[in-house]
Parts: C-alpha cells; sequence; structure tokens
C-alpha cells in the first residue's frame, strides 16, 4: 500500500464515483427515485464534447457548454416526460418509472452512437499543465481537475443544502414527501431541480473523467453502475457518504488487482455489493432520526 | 422508492427486456447499424448489368473488433465500388451485403447462415474478430461457400478442421514469434511481461503467440484487464516489480491499448514496449494516447510505405477519406481479399459454383499484395489457406514522440 500512483489512481477513480453516486443522491432527495440513466447523461458530456471539438470544429469552451446543456435537458425532459407522467398513470407506482427510466438508459446510449458515432473517441482535456510529480509518481493535469472540482462540487453542495432554500427545501422533501405535498411545499418543482441538479453533476463527471481513458456511447451502464455501488456503499445518511463509497469502491477496483491478481476485482465488487445488499442496505452512513 | 434492491433488479429486468429488444434476431435482420445494408450495385457510369454477384459480409462495425473493422469494411465498399466501375466480374454488378455479429461468436453461425440463406451470398469476407471468425469455419464447412477472413492473423482460423472453405491472408501468429523472437535476441531482451485485454481473441492469440515466447524469453509477469478498462495501474505495478526487460501488450487494440501504454509510460518510462498490429493500424486512436506516451513503442507492421502497390492503393483511397486519413494494413488487407474474390470467380468463370470458385482460390499463386514489402505476395493451395508467402509481410516500426509511428526499428527487421 505505499505505492502512491496507486493511491492516486484510486482517488481518481473513486472522485468519479463519488460524482455520479452524489448525481443519485440528489435526485433521490428530492424525487425519491433511483435515476439510472445518469451514467449515461455523464457519458453525453464527455463523447458530445469531443464529438463537437473534433466533427464540428466547434471551440472547447462553446462545446462543453452545448453538451452541459444537452444533458440538462436530457435530465429534464426524464422528469418531465417519462417519470411524472408515469407516477401519475400508475398512481405513484415508482417501479413502473424506474423500468422506464432503465429504457432511457439505453435509448440514451443507442442514441449518442446513432449521433456521436459508435467509436471510442478521447476526452477533452479542459485544463493543459506538466503532470504534477509526486515522488515518484504522477497526477495528470485531467486527474488534479476532477479531484480539486470533486471537492468543490461536494462542499458546494453540502452548504446548498444546508444553507440555500431550494437545498433545505429539497431535504424536507427527502425526509417526507407526502408531508411535504401535504404542507403545500412545491415538490414537483423540487424533483425538477433535484433532475436537474443531478445532471449537472453527472455531466461534469463525464466532462472530468473523459480524458482518463476516452469515452464511448456504451460507458454510461457501466458508469451507472458504479455510481450506484458507491451511493449503496457509502449511503445516504449525509452529503459526503457518496463520495466515501466512491473512495471505497475506487480503492477495491485499483488495489485489489494489485494484490489479488486481475480477476479479482469482479469477485470482490460482486461480494461487497452483496453483503451491502444484505446486511446494511442503508449504506454505511445512514441518516438519523430523533424519536 | 428507497429500496436499492429493488431498484437494481428493476433495471437488470429492464437491461433484459431492452438487450432482447436490441439484440435482434434471425429473422427480423438483428441488430447493429448496418445489418443487411446493401451497397455497391450502385449507379455508375460502367456498371453492368444483370443478376448481381452477391458477396455476403460479416462486419463487426459494433463491438471490441469494431476499432479495426470499421476500416476494414470503408475499403471493402470502395474496391466493390471500384470494380462495379470497371465492369464488374465476369460482365456483371457485384453487390455487397452486410451484416453485424458484434464480435460476439455466438452470434456469428446465425449471421453466416443469414448471409447464405437470406441474402444469397456466393462468396463471403469475415471481417469480425478472431474468436468470432472460428465460429464461422462449422457453417461455411457445411454450405460449401468459400470465405476470406481479411485481417485474421490467427492460423487457427485457416487451421483443420473445417478448414476447407476459410482463408486469411495476413502473416499468422507462427510469423509474429518468430519476428519477436529475432528482435529480443537483437536487444538482449532476456525476460519479458505481457499485458493483455480479456476479450476472447487475445486469449486465442496468446495461446499461440505466449508458448512460442517462451522458449526465447522469460516471461516473468502476465497481466489481464477487461477491455474496457479505464485504470490499469495496479496491473502494470505488478509488472513492474518483476522489472522485465521488456513488456508487450497484447491487445485487439483501441482504447484498451491507449490506458495500457499510458500507464506504461508513466509507470516504466524506461523500459522497451512491444505490441500487436492493432495500434499501428488504429490512427484514431493515437491521439487518445497522453503526449510522447507511445514514443519508443515497437510495433508489428504490415505496411511499408515504399511498396508501390501500397503506394497505388494510397493514391485510390486518399481522394475517399477526409484530410487527416492514414493507410493502414487493414486497408490494404481488406482491398487485397476482395480482388482476391475477384480472380478466384474470374478464374472459377462462375459465380454460380462456389466448390469451383473455392478450387480457383486455392490455385492463386503469387498475388502481389498491397500491404507488406516489396515483392511481398499470398498464394493458396489445398493445405495452404494462409495466404502469406514468407515472412515479408511484416515490419517492426517505432513510434516517434508525436504519438506517430515513424521509421522501422533499427535494431531488428525480419528477413525478406
Amino acid at each position: 500500500m505505499t505505492d502512491v500512483q496507486l493511491w492516486l489512481s484510486a482517488a481518481e477513480v473513486g472522485c468519479f464515483f463519488g460524482l455520479l453516486a452524489l448525481a443519485y443522491l440528489l435526485i433521490l432527495e428530492g424525487a425519491g427515485f433511483f435515476n439510472f440513466a445518469l451514467g449515461p447523461y455523464a457519458m453525453v458530456a464527455g463523447l458530445g464534447t469531443t464529438w463537437l471539438v473534433i466533427e464540428k470544429e466547434l471551440s472547447l469552451w462553446p462545446a462543453v457548454a452545448v453538451a452541459v446543456l444537452i444533458v440538462v435537458a436530457l435530465a429534464a425532459v426524464t422528469e418531465l416526460l417519462v417519470v411524472r407522467p408515469i407516477e401519475a398513470r400508475t398512481g405513484g407506482n415508482e417501479l413502473s418509472a424506474l423500468v422506464a427510466v432503465a429504457a432511457i438508459l439505453f435509448a440514451v446510449e443507442q442514441g449518442a452512437g446513432y449521433v456521436f458515432g459508435r467509436r471510442q473517441l478521447p476526452g477533452q482535456l479542459l485544463v493543459r499543465f506538466d503532470p504534477i510529480e509526486i515522488g515518484d509518481a504522477f497526477l495528470q493535469p485531467s486527474a488534479a481537475l476532477l479531484l480539486a472540482v470533486t471537492v468543490v462540487v461536494f462542499v458546494a453542495v453540502a452548504a446548498w443544502l444546508r444553507l440555500g432554500g431550494t437545498g433545505r427545501l429539497l431535504r424536507a422533501i427527502g425526509d417526507n414527501k407526502e408531508a411535504a405535498a401535504v404542507l403545500g411545499l412545491p415538490v414537483s418543482r423540487a424533483r425538477l431541480t433535484a433532475f436537474v441538479i443531478g445532471g449537472l453533476v453527472a455531466a461534469a463527471a463525464g466532462l472530468l473523467y473523459a480524458p482518463k481513458a476516452g469515452v464511448g456511447f456504451e460507458s454510461g451502464l457501466t458508469w451507472t453502475l458504479n455510481g450506484f455501488l458507491a451511493l449503496v456503499v457509502g449511503g445516504t445518511g449525509t452529503v459526503w457518504a457518496p463520495l466515501i463509497g466512491g473512495l471505497l469502491v475506487g480503492g477495491v477496483q485499483v488495489f485489489v488487482p494489485y494484490y489479488l491478481g486481475s480477476a479479482a476485482p469482479n469477485y470482490v465488487i460482486l461480494g461487497i455489493a452483496l453483503v451491502f445488499f444484505a446486511f446494511r442496505p442503508e449504506g454505511l452512513f445512514s441518516r438519523r432520526i430523533r424519536t | 422508492m428507497r429500496n436499492p434492491k429493488r431498484s437494481l433488479l428493476a433495471l437488470l429486468i429492464a437491461a433484459s427486456l431492452v438487450a432482447a429488444g436490441c439484440g435482434g434476431d434471425d429473422d427480423d435482420g438483428g441488430s447493429g447499424d448496418s445489418d443487411g445494408a446493401e451497397i455497391g450495385s450502385g449507379e455508375t457510369e460502367n456498371m453492368p448489368e444483370g443478376e448481381p454477384i452477391i458477396i455476403g459480409m460479416d462486419l463487426d462495425s459494433t463491438g471490441p473488433g469494431a476499432s479495426y473493422s470499421v476500416i476494414a469494411g470503408q475499403t471493402i465498399e470502395d474496391a466493390v465500388e471500384q470494380i462495379n466501375e470497371d465492369g464488374g466480374i465476369l460482365g456483371r454488378p457485384v453487390r455487397l451485403v452486410t451484416e453485424n455479429d458484434e464480435s460476439d461468436p455466438t452470434r456469428t453461425p446465425s449471421i453466416v447462415r443469414r448471409l447464405l440463406d437470406e441474402h444469397d451470398a456466393d462468396v463471403l469476407l469475415l471481417q469480425s474478430a478472431g474468436a468470432a471468425v472460428q465460429q464461422a469455419k462449422s457453417v461455411l464447412q457445411e454450405a460449401g461457400v468459400p470465405a476470406i477472413a481479411p485481417t485474421s492473423i490467427s492460423q487457427s482460423i485457416a487451421e483443420p478442421p473445417d478448414n476447407d472453405f476459410i482463408y486469411v491472408l495476413a502473416n499468422p501468429i507462427s510469423d509474429f514469434v518468430e519476428v519477436y523472437c529475432g528482435a529480443f535476441e537483437a536487444a538482449d531482451i532476456e525476460t519479458l511481461a505481457i499485458m493483455s485485454d480479456s476479450s476472447s481473441t487475445i486469449a486465442g492469440v496468446n495461446d499461440l503467440l505466449l508458448p512460442g515466447l517462451n522458449d526465447c524469453v522469460d516471461i516473468v509477469a502476465q497481466e489481464e484487464a477487461d477491455v474496457d478498462a479505464s485504470d490499469v495501474n495496479a496491473q502494470i505495478a505488478r509488472i513492474a516489480d518483476e522489472d522485465p526487460d521488456a513488456v508487450l501488450v497484447s491487445s485487439v487494440g483501441g482504447n484498451f491499448e491507449v490506458v495500457a501504454q499510458n500507464t506504461l509510460y508513466q509507470q516504466m518510462p524506461d523500459v522497451t514496449r512491444f505490441s500487436l498490429a492493432s495500434i499501428g493500424n488504429q490512427p484514431e486512436t493515437w491521439d487518445l494516447a497522453n503526449p510522447g506516451a507511445l514514443e519508443g513503442l515497437i510495433y508489428m507492421a504490415s505496411i511499408d510505405p515504399s511498396n508501390p502497390r501500397t503506394q497505388e492503393l494510397e493514391e485510390f483511397l486518399e481522394p475517399r477519406r477526409d484530410d487527416d486519413w492514414q493507410m493502414t494494413a487493414y486497408d490494404a488487407q481488406a482491398y487485397d481479399s476482395v480482388y482476391l474474390l475477384r480472380q478466384a470467380i474470374e478464374d472459377a468463370g462462375t459465380a454460380d459454383d462456389p466448390v469451383a470458385i473455392n478450387e480457383a482460390l486455392q490455385a492463386i499463386e503469387g498475388y502481389e499484395a498491397h500491404f507488406g514489402q516489396e515483392g511481398f505476395t499470398i498464394s493458396y493451395g489445398p493445405d495452404k489457406h494462409i495466404g502469406s508467402d514468407g515472412l515479408c509481410g511484416l515490419s517492426l516500426v517505432q513510434f516517434d514522440a508525436d504519438n506517430r509511428p515513424s521509421e522501422p526499428w533499427d535494431e531488428y527487421q525480419p528477413p525478406c
């Protein structure tokens, strides 16, 4: 465990998973719903940006803006045109909406393959400087940016949920949706806000992680599952729980193959998922309720 | 809904339903972006009339093999178009019909069967992953229709059993072993580490490659990662712990190769790195690598820019491609595959007798290829289904600091 490069790698992977898990958490708080389309949102942000730069010869930052706007639109459409109508039609049956969102996951993937092409594209470097040397290890610029942005996003979201009006509304609804509705709180607006903010966080994650290994239209499902697992491990008790979960899952993905060989991570992660599902489905950090 | 178990279960159910919906079946055209696509019967000035000769192509335009098959598929389309512009084959137009097995060996038999039964293909091109092409052999044997696997390098494809109707062009893995061993000896490399992707194609390649390499170097580490892995730091750290003289990355190329090379460059900047052929033939992946990360990487090239026939093909393809296009061995092998089929059909004097076409293929001798070094030829025979005549189809080429293939490696080149 003394190889700095492995720790850096675990931190990078963990921050990515943590951001995706945070996006899950935000939507869970505001809508009580697991939005499995988050991975494809992240993919669209990374792949769309590169496609606009390479194929459409758009400058980097306008391309980023367009891709993020597309993701925000996708997130809003998911809530307004899919989840909300289905829940209304089925009397709040979230399972039906969940299956529809899973279908959106694949629709976004295939749509991205159709529009952006089916080959892997490189992620766009948002900053350019020499790799940071840490002992014998190197931190690539894209990784440094991912780490820094992750900290900023988590601090900002924590402050927003604690201090911001909409953030506190989100928490209140997350605590008890039915009571919030009875009290006349704007539940629908909060749900939409949660989907959009969650989409923004997923877009940031995709943009920042894409330079590590490129991004293709099929990246979304893997990212969806990794973010979900990070949330399951970390729990929903605090805004920092997804980051802890992400770092733990990232650590497993990096250190397990080092000590146990290449095939081991799949078994270990499956084992972790089963253990958490069976014995601690609320994750490491669960919310304490005073009685 | 706060129960993650129920939610994940719902996701998995939906995934299964959607996958089933997307996966298609043999009755509805399957899936993929080019299923059943027909080209080459188009309207050109010299377009011959009459019943078309149908070339069926299994092209894995999606899946692990897509990184190289898309390149080859495009050139196959161009070659068919060129043949039609030149009057077709035996005065008949050529039509290319494409299906996609997504590099999935379990889908290949039904895809090939569909090309034969539904599209009435006269001959076949199997531009898919090696493991997938393997699964086509028994179908071809039963149907008695000849097929060429344009970019396959696995000799087991062209070896018994069930090899009477299948052919490959390029130098097989056994030739790779000979060249690598010569290179290791020339560079005083005694210990080697292998970094592989986990695709079934590379598993098959390694089964043929590693026993041969074991005879000339000491393989001190073997690591593997998923073909879509985004991080291989752990695997490379394990390799670094063994301190090998050189590392060979065995992969289908694409994203995996780039991640592996980026990580090797970062963790083991001074080690000599080798690769198979893929990375050199996938120009779109070079920009995925970190700046300078490919510098010094030696790969098995199958193209020599000084070969006049290569230049001739480049002149043909260049106007049909983007400005930043760069010709690869996959282009040349794809092009040659179509022209080998044309020669066989013309020699047979018919496109309607697959057995006669197969016998004509087996009689081809000294076909001057558009890849390899100048003078490199392809010949087939009843017991020779691997086309390459000698090691001239290979060379070792090194990447430069701009992540571009540059000069032939000066320490060793295969004898020609």
